[in-house]
């Protein structure tokens, strides 16, 4: 640049330096605003990236009306491309806190989409439980207290009705963010107002039907080497997708198979079991009705019995009649007798009646005597005893 | 052939669907180192055809031949290089830069040109020895004005250009800043064009094109030019 020009140019800002030094900060502001906003796209994407990663998030799920099973996991995880499979446990519970009715999604803690624990520790076992850290602040919980879970019965492959969890009272000890919920957004859930508040994080331990997978969750090859969102992320997935739904027919068929045979089974063991059970029931009653026969006949025999005995008894009757009025004549005869007898006693009583009284006399005699006896005991009684301690007196005096 | 011709030059402004015509077959011929006057009523097209022959403007059609170069089919580069080497302009409004002085102003110029004149120099000649380390806001309109006449002679041009040099000076300092162009001219054999809306200037000048109406109306040859200071309008 030319000395003179470049001379106007300093002249210039120097001259308006307060205009120059604003549009240089609005110059920045405008240049940072734009770098920023250029720069954050790139790092969202690469944070998101690596937050998936990191706590292991799901590429596929898969759910099904009646459950999932073991068999299959095993089919899909023969499936090419499909790296890691887990199959979960994800009820929809209600939790009841001050009479608030409070929709959670009850989710087991797995290997495939692993929480952030941010306060507390992981459940170990059956009765405890971590929860967001919204459920506590919201609903005045604090880790260490109990809450009680209801999940609506579930029933297993035998037709059975089975509490879905093995321990309703779980104590949070503490919370935990999860990857499957980023949004506030919960989800909706057919309980209660038909929107999940919260979600809860519970053992494998505790669910009572372990057998029936809610979900399975898969994650495909390599997925730490494609960008989330990216256009060759999306093929791959749906590559692996697509290998899955040709399974897909064959696996509904096989599970649905498994059901009705085992429902089949129940029926004809049933039936056996009636059958059997009919023909026991025929055969006690034929006996029965054997028995039932014989004890006719026993009753017509005895009935035979009962009628010769009463025959018997019948004369045995009149002969006894005959041999009372015998006995009565005998008894009156004795009476008589024994009136008799009874003057002659009578009259011996008066004379020995007698004979005490005289007694009784000579005894009133005897009797002034002895005491006369016993007055003139005592006087000649006192008078030794006076004679007796004017002796004593005087061997006292002796002695001194 | 003559030093600068102007042949059948046409200029057309469009506004929108209306076209106004500046130009209407323009033609005139100057020679080298004649003192030129245009003179016509506003709107006549004086302002036009000078800047058309400074090169700030092109024509529509027609031809502008100067120093036997075609200026009017020069492209835009070679517009900048023949305005920087061979014309010195000068306004009615001077148009210096306010935040440099006056011997900066002419450096200005000459700092982009090839054989420049000594700025110094210069503005000794224009009288104004003086007030070389003056700011524009520090001079008074003639000296301004002789300032912006020195930025112009300072690049040592072929043509030197001036739109109404005095239009903004009174008559006593107007006439000082014509004595001035008059003066270079026939010093320094330049060739010169002074735009006038005063007739009376006529007497000075080797050569007076009247415009009218888009065209160069009426040459007059002046055989014998007045000096200026002979002049009384």
């Amino acid at each position: 640049m030319k000395k003179a020009l470049l001379k106007d140019n300093i002249k210039e800002i120097k001259n308006t330096y307060k205009r120059f030094i604003s549009i240089l900060l609005m110059a920045f502001l405008g240049v940072g605003f734009f770098a920023g906003i250029r720069a954050s796209s790139p790092d969202m994407v690469d944070k998101i990236d690596k937050y998936y990663i990191e706590q292991n998030v799901y590429d596929i799920e898969v759910i099904s009306t009646l459950g999932l099973t073991q068999e299959d996991v095993d089919e899909l995880s023969k499936i090419d491309g499909v790296a890691e499979i887990n199959g979960t446990y994800e009820m929809d519970g209600e939790v009841n806190i001050d009479n608030k009715e409070i929709i959670t999604k009850v989710i087991s803690i797995s290997d495939i989409n692993q929480c952030v624990l941010t306060e507390g520790e992981l459940p170990k076992n059956e009765n405890e439980c971590v929860v967001e850290e919204s459920f506590l602040t919201s609903n005045q919980k604090k880790i260490g207290d109990t809450i009680e879970v209801e999940i609506e019965n579930t029933t297993n492959d035998e037709g059975e009705e089975k509490e879905y969890l093995k321990q309703k009272e779980m104590k949070i000890v503490g919370t935990v963010q999860s990857p499957l919920y980023i949004s506030r957004d919960r989800g909706s859930s057919n309980l209660g107002s038909g929107k999940v508040n919260y979600y809860i994080y519970i053992s494998k331990d505790n669910i009572n039907v372990p057998e029936i997978y809610t979900m399975i969750y898969l994650k495909i090859e390599d997925y730490d080497k494609y960008e989330t969102s990216s256009k060759a992320y999306e093929d791959k997935v749906e590559e692996v997708k697509n290998k899955i739904e040709e399974i897909q027919e064959q696996r509904e068929k096989a599970r649905y198979d498994a059901l009705v045979e085992t429902a089949t089974n129940k029926v004809t063991e049933a039936e056996d079991t009636l059958n059997t059970e009919k023909q026991e029931a025929e055969d006690k009653i034929s006996q029965a009705e054997q028995e039932l026969e014989k004890g006719k006949q026993e009753i017509i025999d005895s009935e035979n019995e009962i009628n010769a005995s009463e025959k018997k008894a019948n004369t045995e009757f009149a002969n006894a009649q005959k041999q009372i009025t015998e006995a009565e004549k005998t008894i009156k005869a004795n009476e008589e007798q024994l009136a008799q007898k009874e003057e002659e006693a009578n009259s011996q009583i008066q004379e020995l009646e007698q004979q005490k009284q005289t007694l009784e006399s000579q005894l009133e005699q005897v009797k002034s005597g002895l005491e006369q006896i016993t007055t003139e005991y005592t006087r000649s009684n006192r008078s030794f005893e006076k004679s007796e301690s004017y002796n004593r007196r005087k061997i006292i005096i002796r002695r001194n | 052939m003559s030093y600068i011709e102007f042949k059948n030059v046409c200029k057309e402004y469009k506004m929108g669907e209306v076209k106004i015509k500046a130009l209407n077959n323009a033609n005139f011929q100057i020679e080298k180192g004649e003192l030129v006057v245009i003179v016509g009523p506003s709107g006549a097209g004086k302002t036009t055809a000078l800047n058309i022959l400074g090169g700030m403007d092109t024509a529509t059609s027609g031809k502008v031949i100067v120093d036997n170069k075609e200026i009017t089919g020069l492209k835009n580069k070679e517009l900048i290089q023949y305005r920087r080497n061979a014309i010195g302009f000068v306004f009615q409004f001077y148009n210096l830069v306010q935040n440099l002085t006056a011997k900066e102003n002419v450096e200005l110029a000459t700092q982009i040109c090839h054989d420049s004149l000594e700025p110094e120099k210069v503005l000794e000649k224009v009288g104004l020895k003086e007030r070389i380390d003056n700011f524009p806001s520090q001079l008074s309109g003639g000296e301004q004005q002789r300032v912006a006449i020195a930025r112009a002679i300072a690049k040592n041009p072929k043509l030197l250009l001036c739109d109404e040099p005095t239009g903004a000076l009174d008559y006593k300092t107007g006439k000082q800043i014509l004595k001035l162009l008059q003066d270079t001219a026939r010093k320094e054999n330049m060739t010169v064009l002074i735009i006038t809306h005063n007739g009376a200037l006529a007497p000075m000048a080797d050569k007076v094109i009247h415009f009218k109406n888009g065209t160069a109306e009426k040459i007059e040859i002046n055989e014998n030019p007045v000096p200026i200071e002979q002049i009384e309008w």
